[in-house]
């Protein structure tokens, strides 16, 4: 595992490792503000109008990092740019929520919607004051009601079956999913996931469908790994896996007809070919485990092909 | 075995093309020496530049990398962290408020205010107590 020291990058490395982070969503909040402090705010004049983007990403990243004082110079450095804007007001609430003033950022955020009712982001931060209080059913209850007005925004439904499996209700999560992959239908992170739940809830329809849904994944995503091991999992009641999943899996086993059962042990050997190549491409030097898992590998190899 | 037949393919039909455009070359000189007009390349080498170009891309399109399924998962290099993060959610409820020395801070003040208002509390409720005790001892020493 090679870790990059964030505070040492030269700036347009660090630039363009923002712009990646913002661009894909991913909550790396602690380098963001590693990265700001000690690379950008050198100059962050030098950035031209990518520079308000940077800084708003900037406060929310150091909202979560717990960094209320870089917070608030970024949001006086936007307010100073754009005196009137709901969205650095947004900032404002985010922040008031960090500091757990949330009947004072709610208000905001009501005032925000009645003036803007068709910028969803501020309906979405109403709930998140919910999540943040820890009223779950509650929260629910609003992205449900928020999903009847904005109804193709994945990343509401995807944060909807979260809370969902949150209350261990795993058919709700699972529709919530499906709404996922209507709206994004080549997003193989969705399929993988929606087999993963098919596999937790049991019973032979429901591995049938998570096998489907893996080999889904694979399809349009073939360097999945998951998938691969999903479809291992859906397939193989070797011993390598606990006891428990043995008996779901021969449920599964004995209900299939001959021919089908032929095509998943055949699905099951090739995603272990495909494992095995790509364990044995890495070197035990960057994974001191692959050793062990490609010998694990090959025994299952072996109990699968001689059934 | 499979690749090497492809590659000879391809490699027949692209000498077999710069052959074609030779041949064309030799036929226009040709022309040229009989002062006949040109109307159009002979039908044999139309034929083969025709035969070695359908050749030479079914041999290269075999040759380059295995074909894709068409429907594929655009950012397949993605991991979880990113497709299933809803940045949009975010919540600030995490570990890092209880590493950070200023929230640390916010939190010793409220205790120190709860403290203070309950030992207020306390101090009346004993004030209470030592009067009472004192009223007792004053009427035993009555006695």
């Amino acid at each position: 595992m090679v870790t990059t020291d964030w505070t040492q990058v030269s700036y347009e490395e660090g630039r363009q490792t923002l712009k990646k982070w913002r661009e894909c969503g991913v909550r790396r909040s602690e380098e963001v503000v590693e990265i700001w402090e000690h690379v950008i705010s050198r100059s962050p004049s030098s950035l031209g109008d990518e520079q308000w983007a940077v800084l708003e990403q900037v406060c929310i990243a150091s909202l979560d990092a717990a960094r209320v004082d870089l917070a608030q110079e970024c949001i006086d450095l936007l307010h100073a740019q754009f005196p009137n804007s709901n969205r650095v007001l947004k900032l404002k609430g985010m922040q008031l929520e960090a500091t757990e003033h949330f009947q004072k950022a709610l208000d905001i955020y009501e005032r925000l919607v009645e003036e803007d009712p068709n910028n969803n982001s501020y309906r979405k931060r109403k709930v998140a004051v919910l999540l943040a209080q820890g009223k779950r059913l509650d929260a629910i209850r609003a992205i449900n009601e928020y999903l009847k007005i904005f109804l193709n925004d994945p990343e509401a439904w995807l944060q909807l079956s979260e809370l969902y499996l949150l209350e261990n209700d795993v058919p709700k999560s699972v529709h919530c999913l499906e709404e996922c992959v209507l709206i994004q239908p080549l997003n193989s992170m969705y399929f993988r996931r929606l087999g993963d739940l098919r596999y937790t809830q049991g019973g032979a329809d429901n591995v049938e469908l998570a096998r489907a849904y893996y080999e889904r994944a694979l399809k349009i995503n073939p360097t999945d790994l998951r998938s691969q091991y999903g479809i291992l999992l859906v397939r193989n009641p070797s011993g390598l896996l606990l006891k428990d999943f043995q008996s779901n899996n021969q449920i599964a086993s004995t209900t299939k007809s001959p021919s089908e059962k032929k095509k998943a042990g055949l699905a099951a050997v090739d995603a272990i070919d495909n494992l095995v190549n790509r364990y044995q491409k890495i070197s035990p030097k960057s994974n001191p485990e692959s050793d062990g898992i490609l010998n694990c590998l090959e025994a299952m190899k072996v109990t699968i092909g001689s059934k | 075995m499979a690749s090497t037949i492809y590659r000879l393919i391809t490699i027949v039909s692209l000498l077999s093309l710069i052959h074609c455009a030779y041949s064309a070359a030799q036929h226009r000189f040709y022309l040229r020496l009989t002062e006949q007009p040109f109307v159009s390349l002979p039908a044999d080498v139309v034929a083969q530049t025709v035969i070695s170009l359908v050749a030479l891309i079914y041999g290269t399109s075999y040759l380059a990398n295995p074909f894709q399924y068409i429907k594929k998962d655009q950012h397949h290099d993605r991991t979880c962290d990113e497709a299933l993060n809803c940045p949009s959610f975010i919540t600030f409820e995490n570990r890092s408020k209880a590493m950070s020395p200023e929230f640390a801070m916010l939190r010793t003040l409220k205790q120190q205010q709860r403290q203070r208002q309950t030992s207020s509390r306390k101090e009346t409720h004993s004030g209470r107590v030592s009067e009472t005790i004192h009223s007792s001892e004053s009427t035993d020493s009555q006695e």
